[in-house]
């Protein structure tokens, strides 16, 4: 099977400056792919590689198989490509933004109304179409630029920092709009530096910094890899003694500690330290249960993916 | 299904619907095409008052005549001036506001080819001033009644002014494609059209003076024939790059020597040569000029981000 998105061995300067150091990677069909990276990393310049908007100084990207810099109108039509600003015309209310970028994607004139009432639903601004662009909100600029995006129904989704400077609202509705794009059949390449975001939604995660990819895989295994010991955070309703004796037994566990200083409602609360995979994590769980605990909460630290990122950068800006 | 190649008839080229569509919108483009038409029948008016007022005798052939030609000159000179200024202000933004409003990526990831973007700007931006141009051509009317003007005149000046239009608006785009900052070419635009239309125009006149001294003057025995044939020559290159100049060149030939295409002018030994009327070479220079610099903005740009 072809991957939607082949890097090979990319490399972009800047006169002296690296902006891309060696990154190869592929990501598949369908997948979410979440490209993460601090400020200055070479995230914008990896995705405006993928979308032919930028020259590279060496290597090698495809689309779909398509080759971006020998087949552009190929790589054009599959792919919608969303920068990290809106672009919009403030002269045109957002039936007519619309109808411009179908009419610039060749969409037949027969097709258009029906499409782009489609695309207002699935953004939910049906009832703003005859506002000026102008007039919208931050969070409904983007709705719309991701609806400009899907215009031509393409098979791969190039978003840089969809959330960004979101409030917490237009965040979440915007990442439920990558789900239900996923779900759709989409491949989806985002770039972001909204750790949660990641958490939420992306298949597999790939950790650039300075240019290069420091990391690559799906979550489970870059806390493997990362961090082998991951925090686990148990509450119960009481009998925390025993839950500490039963985690005491298990190998893949360790550094177990009661706070008692966390007791509310007479909830007690422990944590520790797990050094298996999901699966193992997920036993553990059960085997807690049939002994009986009366577990109200189990979860992993939201912080290690934090501790991820925080390991694998360095804080260096290319 | 999408086609395979962009296949648009023009009138339906997205980028000129768009600035068509949103150009006409409001209150500016009604606002301005009345300024201008008023400000157009505020000077006929005025000069046909000032001539009735000073004039005992405006029934005479010969002073109607002056109203008519006086008239005339007057509106194709505002036309020139309006379109100095209106040119450059539609097209030295076209491409430079798509990169400041960072639309120009927006645009490039779609399958609208590059001369599709700059052919729409370039028209959307044409249209406008062929709408003020030709909205203003019944003022000529008065001017043609009244008499002092043939039907020639009235032609050749439209079709100079829509040709420096042509010329002047495909300027703009070239600026606008090459200097990313919309306010650094549309001041650049500014400047060489106030210099072609202004400018030329008073260096073609001292160095006239100079060289008519020289050629009528004792040095003109120190001159060959055919140096002075290669300066006129010169000279009428000159003429020919400029508006003024070459309206003014054209109608003087027209007048003097009753001839669209040729001009004979004497040398000081009593020989002649002939020249092709300023507007001949005035039309060939700006529309090869107007085609390159579209060319040029094409390919300026289709060029990926370095």
């Amino acid at each position: 099977m072809t991957a939607a998105i082949e890097i090979k061995e990319l490399n972009k300067r800047y006169g002296t400056r690296v902006a891309v150091d060696g990154l190869s990677l592929n990501v598949e069909e369908g997948e979410v792919f979440g490209f993460v990276g601090p400020n200055g990393a070479g995230k914008t310049s990896t995705i405006r590689i993928i979308a032919g908007l930028l020259r590279p100084t060496s290597g090698e990207v495809r689309v779909a198989g398509f080759s971006v810099h020998q087949s552009s109108a190929e790589v054009k039509r599959r792919i919608g490509y969303m920068p990290d600003f809106f672009g919009v015309y403030p002269d045109l209310s957002v039936q007519e933004y619309l109808e411009f970028f179908s009419a610039c994607y060749q969409i037949p004139e027969g097709r258009r109304s029906a499409l782009i009432n489609e695309l207002l639903e699935l953004v939910e601004l049906s009832h703003r179409r005859a506002d000026m662009v102008d007039q919208l909100s931050r969070g409904l600029k983007q709705r719309l630029s991701l609806a400009r995006t899907l215009i031509h129904d393409p098979q791969v989704l190039l978003l840089d920092e969809p959330a960004a400077g979101l409030d917490p609202r237009a965040r979440i509705e915007i990442r439920e709009l990558l789900v239900e794009l996923a779900r759709m059949g989409k491949t989806v390449f985002f770039s972001t530096h909204i750790l949660s975001d990641v958490a939420e939604i992306c298949s597999r995660v790939g950790i650039i910094e300075a240019g290069k990819l420091v990391a690559l895989g799906d979550l489970e295994q870059l806390h493997l890899q990362v961090l082998p010991r991951r925090q686990i955070e148990l509450t119960l309703l009481d009998r925390l003694d025993e839950a500490v004796h039963l985690l005491q037994q298990q190998n893949n566990v360790s550094q177990v500690e009661c706070h008692p200083a966390l007791k509310e409602n007479g909830r007690q609360r422990l944590t520790f330290e797990f050094d298996g995979n999901d699966a193992a994590l997920s036993q553990l769980l059960s085997y807690l249960v049939q002994n009986q605990m009366p577990v109200l909460h189990f979860s992993e630290d939201a912080r290690n993916l934090e501790d991820v990122f925080m390991r694998t950068t360095q804080g260096i800006v290319s | 299904m999408i086609p395979d190649r962009y296949q648009q008839p023009i009138w339906k080229n997205p980028v000129i619907v768009k600035e068509v569509r949103t150009r006409m919108r409001g209150f500016r483009a009604v606002l301005l095409l009345t300024a201008h038409l008023v400000v157009l029948a505020l000077v006929v008016g005025l000069v046909y008052l000032f001539i009735r007022s000073s004039l005992t005798t405006i029934g005479n052939l010969e002073e109607r005549r002056n109203f008519g030609k006086t008239a005339f000159g007057l509106i194709v000179w505002m036309e020139l001036v309006m379109i100095s200024f209106v040119a450059p202000a539609v097209t030295s933004g076209a491409i430079s506001v798509e990169r400041e409003r960072q639309t120009f990526d927006l645009l490039r990831v779609t399958l609208l080819p590059a001369r599709a973007l700059v052919w729409g700007k370039y028209i959307s931006g044409l249209v406008f001033i062929f709408l003020l141009l030709f909205t203003s051509l019944p003022l000529q009317g008065p001017a043609f009644l009244i008499g002092g003007v043939q039907v020639q005149e009235i032609l050749l000046a439209t079709l100079m002014l829509a040709v420096t239009a042509i010329g002047f608006c495909a300027l703009g785009m070239l600026l606008s494609s090459l200097i990313p900052r919309t306010l650094v070419s549309a001041t650049l635009a500014y400047a060489v059209t106030i210099f072609l239309v202004f400018g030329i125009p008073i260096i073609v006149l001292i160095i006239g003076t100079l060289l008519g001294t020289i050629i009528q003057g004792n040095l003109s025995d120190q001159i060959s024939p055919l140096t002075q044939g290669l300066l006129i020559s010169v000279g009428w290159l000159v003429i020919s790059f400029t508006p003024l100049a070459s309206m003014v060149g054209t109608e003087i030939i027209l007048l003097d020597q009753h001839n669209l295409f040729l001009a004979e002018i004497p040398l000081s030994n009593g020989a002649k040569i002939f020249l092709p009327s300023p507007w001949l070479p005035y039309v060939f220079f700006y529309l090869l000029f107007s085609l390159a610099a579209i060319w040029l903005s094409i390919q300026l740009v289709k060029r990926k981000e370095n």
